[in-house]
């Protein structure tokens, strides 16, 4: 026959005197499941510890003290310490997200730094995850990519010269009718 | 101490005098760029300095910046500017440590910027200033000045006039690349350039002047100090942007910058003193054009160093084993150093790396000083501003064994280690000895302070010889009369000699102060003229050397109170050819080498000798 705790809410939890263990419901949108289940490994040494879900979006745990005849002082104190451990742990929780970014650089650079530097064959397969550079203009793009001229052979630096400097007439007399007529953008 | 690498040739832009219009297609890859990173932190760079092509086209720009500020350096860019009108661009670009930005701007409006970029690249690129000034930054804007743009020179300066904080540099077209293919087309005239180049920055100054303002400064590049007179110390170029090294696309290691791609043509620069910091011409522009706009002698322009130092930056361990090299055999390698600015010395089982910044000699200067004369000491000076007493205050420095027969050996900066003699006093026993011998009338040409009367007094006082000095510094000559009643002395410089009178001479003395003379041919028909038939010239100089220092003594010494005295740092061969075309003939050669002082001689006879009065 479950028995109210003395300061906390019938809705939250109850104590089963003959069976030595209490109840706690968990709001999951309060406290997510890794919290309930740091708090509840802090209990192993003194209780048994069942998770279970019996409705949506609350988690149920029930302690049972390891040794029998618990009293509800006892188990009043066991459900107070485990809803402050569930806070600790919850707060925790928050803290390591937010500093994950720092945490994952600082150990970076120091297993990066015992690691020596990379050789030309790591690099070629690195993974920068520098953010990538908005650039609406089109700045970025060689001057032979924009104006569609060819690129020359590699190798032919004769021919690359002849060839270059002729899509540059080409070219230059495109940017001066851009200018004159704005009619195509010809930084877009 | 920049470290300047090339990314690739690509570009967003097509400027008709492009340096690299072969090989605009030739980019390194990103890896390349990250191992060269890392290797200008491994030979002490304290900046990176990106370049082209055009590194700003680059997806991987901001990662190299990051890997350069990671590693704890400084980040520039040689630029066409264009990315950089972007504010967040420039934004991330200075939280990765961009501290430099040379950018280049050819006009200073749409019209005259566009042609000469062949791309609408100006508002960009001037919009780009906007964005970097005011930023702390080191801040160059170039102008590449073609026959194109020549006119309008002061358009630039006016457009620049609201960025006080840049350094604008105008600068003479390369025959390289898109200069050379070009050539006909772009290739304006040196001296013309010259003059509205010196008219744009004068119109700068004054506008400077009139706004009350910082700046900008205004300065040029790759013009030749004579034809910018009164402008001579606006010169700029990679050295004076502290640039230290560089690297191509697809080479091994980083090179020194050099100015080998240009030419101080002996006729016209041959005694100059601004050879130092002064660009001559292209080698290109000088195959096609010569050397004719240049005045055609430059000697007596002015007094010019004999000296200069290497200053301490960094130690190393070394081991002591005479077979090994630590620059061949080591990580610092072989080619990032200067083969004259750079000097190693090995002692004791530490290696010092010394660096010589001067621009009062240039880098073949150096280099000749450093390896073919070996005119490289260690100041061993303690106590005082600088060494007055070379015998005691400075140990020679001189190639290790472990560079004979490598095959570095004649590009390499070289190892180098004290050789604990003195080889002053060793060298100068023969002037002692020939001074000791000497009989009859003896002209002292330039007797200065007297470092030879130990010798000289006993004998005239002897009466074996009749002794005259003569020098141009008056209190020189008043002080050694009151300490020389031996001695005649009269206040005289060498090309003028009217103050002895008819006097004539059986031994004329010029004891370390030929390269004083202002003009050598001059004082050598003087000097023929008073030697009597079967007399003697003795000349006896100092060719130029350089000392490696620690920081502190290289402050003081540039503190110190020594100016320019010399007028050339002429060698024996020099002098030589002076005398013999003088109608000497030599008889007696000391030269300097790499196991010598830096003391040399001469003794040359005119007419036929008379045995009786040789020393």
């Amino acid at each position: 026959m479950p028995n109210p705790l003395v300061g906390v809410p019938e809705a939250l939890a109850e104590a089963e005197l003959g069976e030595s263990a209490a109840h706690l419901m968990v709001d999951d949108s309060i406290y997510p499941l890794e919290a309930v289940y740091g708090a509840s490994f802090t209990f192993l040494d003194r209780c048994f510890v069942l998770i279970d879900r019996p409705e949506p979006g609350r988690f149920r745990v029930t302690l049972s003290t390891k040794k029998p005849g618990a009293d509800e002082a006892t188990l009043r104190a066991l459900v107070g310490e485990f809803a402050n451990e569930l806070l600790a742990q919850a707060w925790r929780r928050k803290i390591v997200e937010e500093n994950r970014a720092t945490l994952e650089a600082v150990t970076m650079q120091a297993i990066g730094g015992a690691m020596g530097p990379p050789t030309l064959d790591e690099l070629e397969d690195f993974d920068f995850s520098e953010e990538p550079f908005e650039d609406p203009l089109g700045i970025a793009m060689s001057w032979e990519e924009k104006y569609g001229k060819k690129t020359p052979p590699k190798g032919d630096a004769d021919a690359s010269a002849a060839s270059a400097d002729a899509a540059a007439e080409d070219a230059a007399e495109d940017a001066t009718a851009d200018q004159d007529s704005d009619a195509k953008g010809g930084a877009e | 101490m920049k470290a300047l690498i090339k990314v690739g040739y690509g570009c967003n832009d097509h400027c008709s005098f492009c340096h690299t219009l072969h090989v605009r297609h030739v980019d390194g890859s990103a890896a390349e760029v990250h191992a060269k990173i890392r290797r200008a932190k491994e030979l002490g760079h304290t900046m990176v300095v990106l370049s082209g092509g055009e590194p700003t086209i680059r997806p991987e720009l901001f990662e190299w910046a990051a890997h350069v500020a990671e590693l704890g350096m400084d980040f520039g860019l040689v630029t066409n500017g264009r990315l950089l009108a972007y504010e967040d661009a420039v934004e991330r670009l200075l939280a990765s440590r961009l501290r430099y930005v040379y950018l280049s701007l050819h006009g200073g409006t749409a019209k005259v910027h566009d042609l000469m970029v062949r791309s609408r690249a100006f508002e960009e690129t001037y919009g780009a200033l906007a964005n970097l000034t005011g930023k702390g930054l080191d801040l160059s804007v170039n102008c590449v000045v073609t026959k194109h743009n020549a006119a309008h020179l002061r358009g630039l300066v006016d457009a620049v006039l609201p960025y006080p904080d840049a350094l604008v540099k105008l600068s003479m077209v390369e025959p390289k690349g898109g200069g050379d293919a070009l050539f006909r087309n772009l290739m304006p005239r040196v001296s013309d350039i010259a003059e509205k180049v010196a008219d744009a920055i004068r119109y700068g100054d004054a506008k400077v002047a009139e706004a009350g303002a910082a700046g900008p400064r205004f300065v040029h590049g790759a013009l030749p100090l004579c034809l910018m007179p009164g402008l001579e110390d606006r010169f700029d170029d990679l050295k004076t942007h502290r640039f230290r090294t560089m690297i191509e696309v697809g080479e091994p290691d980083f090179f020194p910058v050099d100015d080998l791609n240009k030419v101080q043509p002996e006729a016209s620069c041959a005694g100059c003193a601004l050879r130092g910091p002064c660009p001559g011409l292209y080698r290109g522009y000088h195959e096609v054009f010569g050397a004719e706009e240049l005045p055609t002698d430059r000697r007596g322009a002015g007094p010019r160093s004999n000296s200069f130092h290497w200053v301490f930056e960094r130690r190393w361990e070394a081991p002591e084993d005479p077979a090994h090299c630590p620059l061949r055999d080591g990580a610092l390698g072989v080619t990032p150093w200067d083969r004259g600015r750079d000097l190693f010395v090995r002692h004791g089982g530490k290696l010092g790396l010394y660096r010589a910044e001067t621009r009062d000699f240039s880098d073949l200067e150096l280099a000749e000083v450093k390896h073919a004369r070996g005119q490289a000491y260690v100041d061993a000076t303690r106590g005082k501003a600088a060494p007055n007493d070379f015998a005691r205050d400075l140990v020679k420095l001189e190639r290790a064994a472990v560079c004979a027969g490598c095959p570095h050996e004649h590009r390499c900066a070289g190892l180098f280690e004290p050789r604990f003699e003195d080889v002053f006093t060793r060298d100068d026993a023969r002037v002692r000895a020939l001074l000791g011998a000497v009989e009859g009338d003896v002209l002292d040409l330039g007797c200065g302070e007297g470092p030879y009367a130990d010798v000289l007094g006993p004998r005239a006082e002897a009466g074996a010889l009749r002794y005259v000095g003569v020098d141009p510094d008056a209190a020189a000559i008043e002080r050694l009369r009151a300490r020389w009643p031996w001695a005649s002395l009269e206040v005289a410089g060498g090309e003028d000699l009217s103050p002895l009178g008819e006097r004539r001479f059986d031994h004329v003395f010029v004891l370390r102060s030929w390269n004083h003379l202002r003009d050598p041919e001059a004082t050598l028909r003087q000097v023929r003229e008073r030697l009597r038939p079967g007399g003697w010239l003795t000349v006896v100089d100092n060719v130029a050397f350089g000392l490696a220092r620690t920081p502190a003594q290289a402050e003081r010494a540039e503190r110190g109170p020594a100016v320019f005295e010399h007028h050339r740092n002429d060698g024996a061969a020099e002098a030589a050819a002076a005398l013999e075309a003088a109608g000497f003939a030599i008889v007696e050669r000391m030269d300097v080498g790499p196991t010598t002082s830096n003391q040399w001689l001469l003794r040359a006879s005119v007419g036929p000798t008379a045995p009786g009065r040789q020393a």
